[in-house]
C-alpha cells in the first residue's frame, strides 16, 4: 500500500511540474488587465469568424477599415482615412492612412485590402462575409470563374490606384456599403501565397503573428487563457494597458467570484441580470450597460408550421399575448427595453412614435374565435441554457392558455434547436436576431434577402427597401424604412419581444471603458488601469 | 499467460472497432450537423454547403466511415472541424490537466477510504463506524454541482484562501500555484469517489474478518494488529485493486461538471463542447480513446489479480 501511495505522489508531483513548468514567475500586476470569457475563440482570422468568442477577440487583434460610432453608429474613419462617393453613388474612392503598420513593421497598403476582398470573393472561401461585398462589380464572376487556388487575379470593380488608395465600383447604388467595410484586412505579404481553401486551417488562425490591432497575441494556453501584449505599432497610439490576460471561465458564477476576489478586472460579457444589482452596489465595481444590435422575438413557422398561423388574425392574436413590459421588468430586471419592430433604438431610422403593443388577452381571444381556429394547440421550441428565454416561454404558455391556446414547450440543446429551425419542425420558436449598424432591412425582410428564412414577402416592402438602399439621403432613408417597418408590423410576421442590454462589470481601477454595441473592446487602446 | 494476453488483445481490437461503428452511427443520428448557420447572425448559406463539401461531409455515411477508418489505419486521427487542428494534438494538450485532476482525486479518495474503511470494519457497530457510514452516505448523496459551488463560496469568497477558477494564475504557474488551484476541484471529485471506495473497503474487510482463518488466528492468540496486517488487509485488497483499476478510465476522460465550474482546462469540458458542436472527428477519437482506456484498465485489473492472487495462477 505504501508503494502505491508513493507512486501516486510521484505521479502527482510529476504532473504538476509538467503542467506548471512552462509558465514563468508571477507577472507584475501593474498595467495588466484580467478579463473573463465564457469560451475560447475558435479562430483569430477575422474572415472566418462564426462564434461570439472569436468575434470578441478579433477586436483586440485587428483594426478595421472603417469604424462606427458607439452611440450614433455613424461610419467613422479607421485604416481608411477618408472616402469619396461618386455622383452616381456607385463608385467609392478610399484613401488609407499612411501610418498604419502591421505588427511586423510593414505598412498596410491598398494591396492588403484588395487581397482581403479577393479572398472573400474566392470560390473556395467558406467564411460568411461574401454577401457583404457581393455588390462589387465582378465579384460574382470572380466567385464563379476564378480557377487559381490563390486569391490572385483581377476583380473588375476593384482598382488599386496607388499604395494607399483604391477604388471600388458597385453594380448598383447601395447606401449600406460603407458600413459593410468595418471588416479588418489580412496581411497580403504573409498570406498571398496560401491557398484560399487552406486559409481557415492555416496557422494564422491560431497565432495571428501579424496584426494591426491594439494588441498582439503572445501566448495561448488551451481552455485556460490568452495573453495579449500592447502593440507598440498600433496606429491609434500605443495602448495604456501593457497586457491582457483573457481567461476562459465557462461558468458565470465562478467569473463573479473571481471578480469579487480581485482575480479579474473585467467581465465584458455574460454578466447575468441577477448579478448586476449586487455588483453595482459593491464599492469596488462599476456596472456598464449599453444597447446592442440584437432583439429577441417569437418566430412563426409560416412555411410548414400549424396552418392556422397563415391567418394574420391568429398571428395578431398571439402578438397580443405576451406582456413585454413584465418580461423587461421581472425577467430582465430592467436591463432591457420593450421591442417594437426590426428598427432598433440605435438606428438613425428608429421610429420613436411607434406604439408599444400592450397585452390584451380578451382581444386576442376574440380574434382567435373570429378566425375559427379554437381550440388551438401550438408547439413552441427554445434553446436550453438561456434562462431569460426559458422563463419567457413559461410566461407565454401561461398567457396563451388564458386565451384558449394550448402551447406545448420543447426545450432543445443549441444544435438540435438549430436543426429543428432549419427543418421547420416547430410552430413557434423563441430566438434572437442581430441587426447591422445600417438600418437597411433587406437581409431579413426583402423577399430575396438571404436571411429571409421565414419566406416573408410583401412587394410594397420590397420596393421601399430597394429605394432605401439606393438612396444616400438619410432623411429619405429614414422615411422609407419607417414606412417599410409599419407595413412589416401590419403583417405580423413575428412577435418582437425585447431588446436586451449588454451588461459589463468592471473594477473601478479601469477607466475610459466605453463599450460599443458590437464589442466591449472599442477604443481599448484608451483604457487605463490605475493602481487605486 | 502470453496466449491469454494475446487473446484479450484481439478481443480488445474487435471491441474498439465495434465502438467506432456504433459511435459513428449515433453521432450521425443526433439532430444537427457541424457548422449549422446560426439563425441569429448573418451568414452565407452557400458557404456552409461549400464548407461541408471541402470536408467531404456531403458524402454518404458508409463512404465517410470508410475514409475515416482508412485514415486511422495510416495513423491520421483527423482534423477537428471546429478548431481546424489535429484531433490528437488537441486531446494531448488537455490530457496533463485531466490526469493531474483525476490522479489527485483518485489518490485523495483512496488515501482516505482505505484506512477509514478498515477502521470502520474493525469497529463495526461502534459510534465511530456509524459516524463514518453517515459521512460516506452524505458524500455520495451530495449533488456535485451544489457541493462545488459551496466550496467556492466558502473557500474562494467568504474565506478567500483559494482561487475559484483555472489551473494556474496567469503569469505564474509555480508548483505551489497549481496545487492551490487543484485543491478544490480535486476535493470535489474525490468526495463522491471516496464514498464508493469507503463502503467497498468496509464490506471487503468485514467479509474477510468473518472468515475461518481469521477466527483461527484470533484463537491462536495472534495480536489484532498482526492479524490485520498479515491476513485481513492483503485478502481484502484483492477486490479493491480491481475496483481501483476500473476507476482508472475516470482519470483519463475528465469530469465535465468539476471542469466547468472550476474552469479546469481538461478533457471533460472539451469533449462535451465538441459533442454539442457536432465535431465528429473529435467525438470519434475521444470515444475510441475512452474505449481503449477502459479495455486496457480491464486487462490491467486481470493481470494485477493474476499477480496478487496465487490461486489464479493455477
Amino acid at each position: 500500500m505504501r508503494r502505491i501511495c508513493l507512486s501516486f505522489l510521484v505521479l502527482l508531483i510529476g504532473l504538476t511540474v509538467l503542467t506548471g513548468c512552462a509558465a514563468g514567475n508571477m507577472a507584475a500586476r501593474k498595467g495588466i488587465l484580467r478579463v473573463a470569457a465564457t469560451s475560447a475563440p475558435l479562430t483569430l482570422n477575422p474572415l472566418f469568424v462564426r462564434d461570439a468568442a472569436s468575434a470578441e477577440v478579433i477586436h483586440l487583434l485587428h483594426a478595421s477599415l472603417l469604424r462606427s460610432d458607439p452611440e450614433t453608429l455613424a461610419v467613422l474613419p479607421g485604416i481608411v482615412s477618408c472616402w469619396e462617393i461618386s455622383g452616381d453613388g456607385q463608385s467609392y474612392l478610399l484613401r488609407l492612412r499612411e501610418d498604419v503598420l502591421w505588427s511586423d513593421g510593414q505598412p498596410v497598403t491598398a494591396e492588403d485590402i484588395a487581397f482581403t476582398l479577393r479572398v472573400i470573393c474566392h470560390p473556395d472561401y467558406t467564411g460568411w462575409l461574401y454577401p457583404l461585398v457581393s455588390r462589387i462589380e465582378g465579384a460574382a464572376a470572380y466567385r464563379q470563374n476564378h480557377v487559381s487556388p490563390f486569391a490572385d487575379g483581377h476583380l473588375t470593380g476593384l482598382q488599386v490606384l496607388g499604395d494607399f488608395s483604391l477604388k471600388l465600383v458597385l453594380t448598383e447604388r447601395f447606401a449600406p456599403f460603407l458600413s459593410y467595410l468595418t471588416l479588418p484586412p489580412l496581411p497580403a505579404h504573409l498570406l498571398a501565397g496560401v491557398e484560399v481553401a487552406s486559409l481557415e486551417g492555416h496557422d494564422y488562425s491560431r497565432t495571428a503573428p501579424v496584426v494591426t490591432g491594439p494588441f498582439t497575441l503572445s501566448a495561448w494556453r488551451p481552455d485556460e487563457y490568452l495573453h495579449f501584449q500592447a502593440n507598440q505599432r498600433h496606429y491609434l497610439g500605443r495602448p495604456n494597458i501593457a497586457a491582457i490576460y483573457y481567461r476562459i471561465i465557462p461558468y458565470p458564477e465562478t467569473q463573479v467570484i473571481e471578480l469579487l476576489n480581485g482575480r479579474l478586472d473585467l467581465l465584458p460579457t455574460a454578466v447575468r441580470v441577477e448579478d448586476a444589482a449586487a455588483l453595482s452596489a459593491h464599492p469596488q465595481f462599476n456596472i456598464y450597460r449599453n444597447r446592442r444590435l440584437v432583439y429577441d422575438y417569437l418566430s412563426f413557422n409560416l412555411k410548414n408550421g400549424h396552418p392556422a398561423l397563415s391567418d394574420r388574425r391568429v398571428r395578431q392574436a398571439l402578438s397580443l399575448l405576451p406582456d413585454r413590459q413584465q418580461i423587461v421588468d421581472r425577467l430582465l430586471l430592467g436591463h432591457g427595453e420593450v421591442a417594437v419592430g426590426p428598427l432598433l433604438p440605435l438606428h438613425f431610422a428608429y421610429d420613436p412614435a411607434l406604439a408599444k403593443t400592450r397585452p390584451d388577452p380578451r382581444k386576442a381571444g376574440e380574434l382567435l374565435r373570429e378566425a375559427g381556429v379554437l381550440p388551438l394547440g401550438l408547439r413552441l421550441i427554445y434553446n436550453s441554457g438561456n434562462a431569460v428565454r426559458e422563463n419567457v416561454a413559461l410566461l407565454f404558455r401561461e398567457q396563451a392558455g388564458a386565451a384558449g391556446v394550448d402551447v406545448r414547450l420543447t426545450v432543445l440543446e443549441w444544435e438540435s434547436f438549430a436543426a429543428a429551425l432549419r427543418k421547420g419542425d416547430y410552430d413557434l420558436a423563441i430566438l434572437g436576431r442581430s441587426a447591422d449598424i445600417d438600418p437597411d432591412l433587406s437581409y431579413h425582410w426583402h423577399s430575396g434577402g438571404p436571411g429571409n428564412l421565414s419566406g416573408y414577402r410583401n412587394n410594397e416592402v420590397d420596393d421601399l427597401l430597394e429605394a432605401g438602399a439606393g438612396s444616400h439621403d438619410m432623411t429619405e432613408r429614414t422615411y422609407l424604412y419607417r414606412r417599410a417597418q409599419r407595413l412589416i408590423l401590419r403583417d405580423v410576421p413575428m412577435v418582437w419581444l425585447y431588446y436586451r442590454l449588454a451588461i459589463h462589470a468592471a473594477s473601478r481601477k479601469l477607466s475610459n471603458f466605453q463599450p460599443h454595441p458590437e464589442t466591449p473592446y472599442y477604443d481599448v487602446h484608451r483604457w487605463k488601469l490605475s493602481d487605486v | 499467460m502470453c496466449r491469454a494476453v494475446l487473446g484479450r488483445f484481439i478481443q480488445s481490437v474487435i471491441v474498439l472497432l465495434g465502438v467506432t461503428v456504433v459511435t459513428f452511427l449515433l453521432i450521425h443520428l443526433a439532430p444537427g450537423r457541424p457548422l449549422q448557420a446560426n439563425p441569429e447572425f448573418r451568414h452565407d448559406p452557400t458557404a456552409v454547403e461549400r464548407w461541408l463539401q471541402q470536408r467531404s461531409l456531403d458524402k454518404p455515411l458508409p463512404s465517410q466511415y470508410i475514409s475515416w477508418l482508412s485514415r486511422l489505419w495510416r495513423g491520421d486521427f483527423g482534423l477537428s472541424l471546429l478548431h481546424n487542428r489535429p484531433v490528437a494534438q488537441l486531446v494531448a494538450e488537455r490530457l496533463p490537466a485531466t490526469l493531474l485532476l483525476g490522479g489527485a482525486a483518485l489518490a485523495l479518495a483512496l488515501l482516505l477510504a482505505v484506512p477509514l474503511g478498515v477502521l470502520s470494519a474493525a469497529r463495526s457497530g461502534s459510534g465511530c463506524d456509524r459516524a463514518l457510514n453517515l459521512f460516506s452516505l452524505a458524500c455520495i448523496s451530495v449533488p456535485g454541482f451544489w457541493y462545488a459551488m459551496l466550496l467556492i463560496l466558502l473557500f474562494a469568497y467568504l474565506l478567500p484562501w483559494l482561487p475559484a477558477a483555472g489551473m494556474r494564475t496567469p503569469g505564474d504557474g509555480s508548483i505551489q500555484d497549481v496545487m492551490t488551484h487543484l485543491l478544490m476541484p480535486a476535493v470535489t471529485l474525490a468526495t463522491a469517489m471516496f464514498a464508493g471506495y469507503f463502503r467497498y473497503v468496509r464490506s471487503c474487510v468485514q467479509d474477510v474478518l468473518s472468515r475461518d482463518y481469521v477466527r483461527t488466528a484470533k484463537a491462536k492468540g495472534l495480536p489484532a494488529r498482526i492479524i490485520f496486517i498479515r491476513h485481513v488487509i492483503p485478502n481484502a485488497a484483492l477486490p479493491l485493486v480491481t475496483m481501483a483499476a476500473l476507476s482508472l478510465p475516470l482519470m483519463f476522460t475528465g469530469a465535465l461538471m468539476v471542469e466547468t465550474v472550476f474552469a479546469w482546462p481538461g478533457l471533460g469540458r472539451f469533449v462535451v463542447f465538441s459533442a454539442l458542436a457536432r465535431d465528429y472527428p473529435v467525438i470519434m477519437f475521444v470515444n475510441m480513446y475512452a474505449a481503449a482506456v477502459v479495455t486496457a484498465a480491464n486487462l490491467l485489473a486481470e493481470l494485477l489479480y493474476l499477480a496478487i492472487n496465487p490461486r489464479m495462477k493455477m
